[in-house]
């Protein structure tokens, strides 16, 4: 099975992509394998609601291990899955508590394990914000595009300014595919699907 | 902050433990470390599998020194192929070495994941490993030991020649055949320099020694590495890892114990302590403990068979 690694800044929207990409393939809970820096495993079974509530919130750094869960993308007569990793979110600057550097570095460390990768930004935060996308983001493109197939989501397409932030996001990446999606809202995600499908 | 230095894997990120640097200079140094085998214009097809063997060698545990030569050796020679494209004089590769250590300290496989990334950054046409030690080498008549270990470095042509405990060729003084065995690999080694590497291998005194008896045998050898003793913290993560990879995992009392049982091992037996395969005896034998405890109970669960406890190590783990 592919690996698809959800990365990004934190707070850009990567953990809620995830569980609402899941309920969108039609999973009816969510079965998540936690693993961290100091290689402690734990397995999470959670129904949509509970994960949105436990696992999401408003402020960065939520996230501070690596989840994976397996989500499939074609059901019928051949089921094609994906394992989507969610990560911890990277960012450039230095002054974070011990937990969030390990979480990084676990992230950083697992990223050539990665057959996909998708990234996301926040897109409001870039029309408002002039340094997003960040030296990260940057960064990241490059890594992830000579490495393996590559694909730029802009998060947040609901809120106000978001559009402003798509076009600077695309002009900033002219060489890879950039989608707006809504993960709160859940839109784009058919157009997501279909690119996956296509790395697969 | 300047100063340009190939920088291993576990340096970067051990830099974004500490809050050293931020994650976009961390990517961009993983950049340019794998840059060199990522790209390479020349062989496609290598390009491929080329990130694997890298990785299998950024995943041994410590050897700070083995990854930061071979993460030179690779700048080098990208280097050098550049320059003869551009028409430039370019050394020859030569890079035969002198492994040291003790046993289990990695020496074999080392060399084995060597072999793979020079094969991938097309160094070597193969890459395979033979493995040889005195009695593949040595003949038992006169001109028997050329013949031999020339059959031998012909397998071994466009890979790695490893000689484990080499420093036995020269054991048996004047007389013995070992010393036909040296001269026929040191010829071989100036005819063959493009399609083979040869290292020699053993125990760190003994293989001074040997070199000090030879040398022009030691000059010969560009690269020397010594494999270091693995700490008490390495040894922990070795077992760590082997349980991982064999999808175990260890109570935090069986992980007091197991660190207390490798202490005691390393405070006794004197030549065989800093050693991965000791710790490789003591797991499976755990992991068979645990199976006979499991065998008993009824209604396993998936951490049941996963969990390794205290007592399925035993106390003196003894051989």
């Amino acid at each position: 099975m592919k690996r698809c690694f959800i990365l990004g800044q934190p707070n850009s929207g990567k953990t809620l992509f995830m569980i609402n990409l899941a309920e969108y393939c039609g999973l009816s809970s969510l079965e998540l394998l936690v693993t961290d820096s100091l290689g402690e495993m734990k397995t999470l079974s959670l129904c949509f609601e509970d994960a949105r509530k436990d696992l999401v919130d408003p402020f960065p750094h939520r996230t501070l291990s690596l989840q994976h869960a397996t989500v499939p993308l074609k059901k019928g007569k051949i089921k094609i899955s994906i394992q989507m990793v969610d990560t911890v979110g990277l960012s450039d600057s230095l002054d974070h508590p011990e937990p969030v550097r390990l979480g990084m570095a676990h992230t950083l460390k697992q990223i050539r394990s990665a057959d996909i990768v998708v990234h996301i930004i926040d897109a409001p935060r870039a029309a408002v914000d002039l340094d997003v996308p960040a030296f990260v983001d940057l960064e990241l493109a490059r890594y992830a595009s000579c490495k393996c197939p590559y694909l730029v989501l802009a998060n947040k397409m609901d809120l106000p300014r978001a559009s402003e932030g798509l076009a600077k996001i695309k002009a900033t990446f002219p060489s890879s595919t950039v989608l707006p999606i809504s993960a709160l809202k859940k839109r784009g995600f058919r157009e997501v699907k279909a690119h996956l499908l296509r790395f697969i | 902050m300047k100063e340009r230095q190939v920088r291993t894997l576990d340096q970067i990120l051990s830099d974004v433990e500490n809050g050293t640097i931020g994650a976009g200079q961390a990517l961009s140094l993983m950049r340019e470390s794998k840059f060199f085998t990522s790209c390479p214009s020349n062989n496609k097809s290598h390009a491929q599998n080329a990130p694997d063997a890298l990785h299998e060698l950024e995943d041994l545990i410590g050897l700070d020194e083995v990854k930061r030569l071979v993460l030179e050796i690779r700048a080098f020679a990208e280097i050098r192929r550049r320059r003869l494209e551009k028409g430039l004089a370019a050394d020859p590769l030569v890079l035969h070495m002198i492994f040291k250590g003790n046993p289990g300290t990695g020496k074999t496989t080392v060399a084995r994941v060597m072999g793979k990334i020079f094969m991938q950054m097309g160094i070597l046409s193969k890459g395979h490993l033979v493995e040889v030690e005195r009695a593949d080498l040595v003949g038992e008549y006169i001109g028997h030991t050329a013949q031999k270990t020339r059959e031998q470095i012909k397998k071994a042509l466009g890979g790695i020649l490893f000689i484990d405990e080499a420093y036995s060729l020269a054991r048996g003084g004047e007389k013995d055949f070992g010393k036909e065995a040296i001269d026929t690999l040191v010829k071989a080694m100036e005819d063959h320099k493009d399609e083979l590497v040869l290292v020699l291998a053993g125990y760190q005194e003994e293989m001074t020694k040997f070199l000090l008896t030879n040398p022009g045998l030691r000059s010969r050898f560009p690269i020397h590495i010594d494999f270091p003793d693995y700490s008490l913290e390495e040894l922990m993560r070795i077992a760590e890892l082997m349980l991982s990879q064999r999808e175990y995992r260890l109570t935090t009392g069986a992980r007091e114990k197991l660190k207390k049982i490798l202490a005691d091992k390393r405070k006794t037996h004197e030549a065989e302590t800093g050693n991965a395969r000791l710790v490789r005896n003591i797991i499976e034998k755990t992991i068979r403990h645990q199976a006979v405890r499991l065998l008993a109970a009824h209604n396993l669960s998936k951490e049941d068979l996963m969990m390794i406890t205290e007592e399925d190590l035993e106390g003196d783990g003894e051989e």
